[in-house]
């Protein structure tokens, strides 16, 4: 069984663009930080800008380090709805997951998130993600 | 075919980590022996043997960042990519290094 504080799961949400969920997460990680909301989402941006976060068909991976984190967070968002155009790029995402990674994180947190991230090679697991039609199963796809 | 490779990204949390199963798991697919080394934030994991090195056809640098010990590999024939490459199109990457070593 994983460490459920770690991780945060959103099933069946709606998010109308990139700029809507990356503001919506920018709230949610001001109140646990002392990042404010649009340093979140800058940094959500520039990480885009330095590479590409699509690591597979409609799924992404945004994550970053930051010292003004309290705490980690794995954040998965199951869409209800895909987000048509995500930027110039990338579209059609149904699946959003965000590693916020607290600076100087003990090894054990850091070697969970590692496994969480070495499932998602595996593309079986990302169409169960993908295609889970319950909350109770997706979170169970998560986090056992 | 032997195949080794470092995977190594920005953060050290994420691509790596995938890019490293993703290449192990083409390579072992297609038939190959391959190992793949990460370094990322829990510092470096699989850490590849002279022997191993030695062995080995090619080398694939799966990187983002500056990795360390590329002088490990001086004189071996290398594939250097960013790690969204091994991510999305590990088949193919695996397809090209064996081209490579055929082409040799």
């Amino acid at each position: 069984m994983k460490n459920k504080s770690l991780f945060n799961i959103l099933f069946h949400r709606k998010f109308d663009s990139r700029s809507d969920m990356y503001h919506f997460i920018g709230e949610r990680v001001s109140h646990h930080s002392t990042l404010l909301t649009s340093e979140v989402v800058d940094t959500l941006l520039q990480r885009e800008q330095a590479g590409n976060i699509q690591i597979a068909e409609h799924v992404l991976l945004p994550h970053f380090e930051s010292s003004k984190l309290k705490e980690s967070q794995i954040v998965v968002v199951h869409l209800h709805e895909a987000i048509s155009k995500w930027n110039q790029h990338v579209s059609d995402i149904k699946l959003v997951i965000f590693i916020l990674l607290k600076r100087d994180e003990t090894l054990d947190t850091k070697k969970e998130i590692t496994n969480f991230m070495r499932n998602l090679a595996d593309q079986d697991y990302i169409e169960k993600l993908l295609h889970a039609d319950s909350e109770e199963s997706f979170t169970q796809m998560i986090i056992q | 075919m032997k195949i080794v490779g470092v995977a190594a990204c920005t953060v050290g949390i994420a691509h790596t980590y995938i890019a490293q199963e993703k290449l192990e798991n083409a390579g072992k697919a297609a038939g190959h022996e391959i190992a793949i080394e990460t370094q990322g934030t829990i510092g470096t994991e699989n850490e590849l043997t002279k022997e191993q090195i030695t062995a080995a056809d090619i080398v694939i640098l799966a990187a983002d960042v500056k990795i360390a010990g590329r002088e490990r590999f001086e004189g071996k024939r290398i594939i250097q990519v960013p790690t969204e490459v091994a991510v999305k199109s590990p088949n193919k990457l695996i397809e090209k290094a064996a081209e490579v070593v055929r082409n040799k």
